[in-house]
């Protein structure tokens, strides 16, 4: 794919972040071309979502460094400012959707253009619209998150990051808190995300959506990354015993390839 | 027996007085909640000393009773200021009710604020941040609504406590209706009366106030309340997919 000589817009150099005693990453390179679809795949603890909340400083790494487009910064270091201006090259999809609960569907799509990138009012309500209409729930603008069943719930908050035209968004598992049912429709709104070409990095125990989407899977454990290769590689052929061990245990065997 | 009728001449009276005691609700609720504020902000953030300063206030007023406080305030208070050289006789009685009342009620709707504020899911923060909003931004604009919701039906009852509490300001010397009902009473030797007044007025303005809590609760209940519809958005969800 031409993907491979697209530019690198993501690039994360020896992150380490401990909690208390705990060392979640012990020292993580990755890097995102743009347009391609990293998908991060691990068992529970292994560090995945500590490194997606690190990228945009929902969890604050203790060293390493982080480049986004043009930016690039010392984690040790960082300022305030740069973390928001890196911040706002990111968007970010909850497990638990986390939509503003006093806020309306479209109002939680048009927050952070009104009050972070200062798009003019009447032009936002149109953005705003037009991501609903994209997620396919036009109908529920006026919405609560609570008058929100959690499929629709998600879609508005995919609908929320994608509003924000962000250079990555970062979906941390965004179908597992689903029921079987909404899963589905969920992971084809995500691809039909990837369809537009915009850079995303997925945590997600979702093998099949990890083979039949990514561009890039990185399996971490016990805060490394472990093994990264294209999905075929990972999935057919595994170099780490690490790797197999855990593909087995997900995959059942009549269902691998 | 009860002389209604001498009821009915004492109102006038000493419903001209609730202003007084108006005045005196207003500036420590106002007060009370901008420190409150500030309180539960350096809870929150384990601010060091302040945070240490914070926990002794808090013990100090949960553990002794109003109206210790209120002498406390009342004694207290012109000593220091007279120490600093400030001349304590121009000041006026309900100066040192109003600072007793406002430091009692930092400390309450402060505690109230902070659990109000910790209540508020940690993923709110987190989606705030998410869109690329500042801290100060996340905090007024997504997190203080919703714990305003969750501290609403504590600071009604706050509210009504703290007008009910204000009775006792007549102690210190200020001429609220209590103040004015012991006036009368000592010019006219009917105390009783005066009293069943206050009772009425005091109970009155505490069944609005529970009734204007309970309109605003329904109001900011953003859990049950209706979708917004407003004619653009409603036009549009036509056209699209439904």
């Amino acid at each position: 794919m031409s993907k491979e000589e697209n530019e690198i817009i993501v690039e994360v150099k020896n992150v380490r972040k401990s909690f208390g005693k705990l060392d979640v990453l012990k020292g993580v390179d990755i890097e995102v071309r743009k347009g391609e679809v990293v998908v991060i795949l691990g068992p529970s603890g292994s560090g995945k979502t500590t490194l997606l909340r690190c990228l945009n400083f929902l969890e604050k790494a203790d060293s390493g460094t982080l480049r986004i487009g043009d930016k690039s910064v010392d984690l040790k270091k960082v300022r305030k400012k740069e973390i928001l201006e890196l911040r706002r090259k990111t968007a970010f999809v909850f497990q638990n959707y986390n939509l503003f609960a006093n806020k309306t569907a479209l109002e939680n799509v048009t927050q952070g253009l009104i009050k972070a990138q200062k798009v003019p009012k009447a032009e936002v309500k149109e953005r705003g619209m037009q991501a609903l209409e994209w997620v396919k729930l036009p109908e529920k603008a006026g919405s609560y998150p609570s008058q929100l069943s959690g499929g629709q719930q998600q879609r508005v908050g995919i609908a929320r990051a994608v509003a924000l035209c962000p250079d990555v968004i970062l979906f941390d598992e965004p179908t597992s808190a689903l029921d079987p049912e909404l899963v589905g429709e969920t992971l084809e709104l995500i691809k039909k995300v990837a369809g537009t070409g915009i850079t995303m990095i997925v945590v997600t125990h979702e093998m099949s959506f990890a083979r039949d989407v990514a561009d890039k899977v990185i399996f971490m454990d016990g805060g490394y990354v472990v093994e990264q290769g294209t999905p075929d590689e990972i999935f057919v052929n595994p170099k780490d015993d690490r790797t197999r061990q855990f593909l087995s245990r997900i995959i059942p065997p009549e269902y691998s390839i | 027996m009860v002389d209604w009728q001498l009821v009915k001449e004492y109102f006038p009276d000493i419903a001209a007085k609730f202003p007084i005691t108006l005045k005196m609700v207003i500036i420590s609720i106002s007060l009370g909640l901008l420190l409150g504020f500030i309180q539960a902000i350096i809870r929150i953030n384990k601010v060091p000393v302040l945070n240490q300063l914070a926990l002794v206030q808090i013990s100090y007023i949960r553990c002794t009773p109003v109206i210790t406080q209120l002498y406390v305030i009342y004694f207290g208070v012109p000593i220091i200021l007279s120490n600093f050289g400030f001349d304590v006789g121009g000041i006026n009685k309900e100066f040192y009710a109003i600072l007793a009342y406002t430091l009692n009620q930092a400390v309450f709707l402060g505690e109230n604020i902070r659990s109000s504020l910790q209540a508020v899911p940690k993923g709110q923060f987190d989606a705030g941040r998410s869109v690329g909003m500042t801290e100060a931004q996340t905090l007024l604009s997504i997190v203080t609504p919703q714990a305003l919701y969750i501290s609403l039906p504590m600071l009604g009852t706050f509210l009504v406590a703290l007008f009910q509490g204000t009775a006792l300001a007549y102690l210190v010397g200020v001429t609220d209706m209590m103040g004015k009902v012991k006036l009368l009473g000592a010019k006219t030797g009917h105390t009783l009366e005066g009293y069943i007044v206050c009772a009425i007025i005091f109970a009155v303005i505490s069944i609005i106030l529970e009734q204007v809590f309970r309109v605003l609760n329904n109001k900011l209940d953003f859990a049950n309340k209706k979708a917004k519809t407003d004619d653009n958005t409603v036009l549009r969800a036509a056209g699209g997919n439904a």
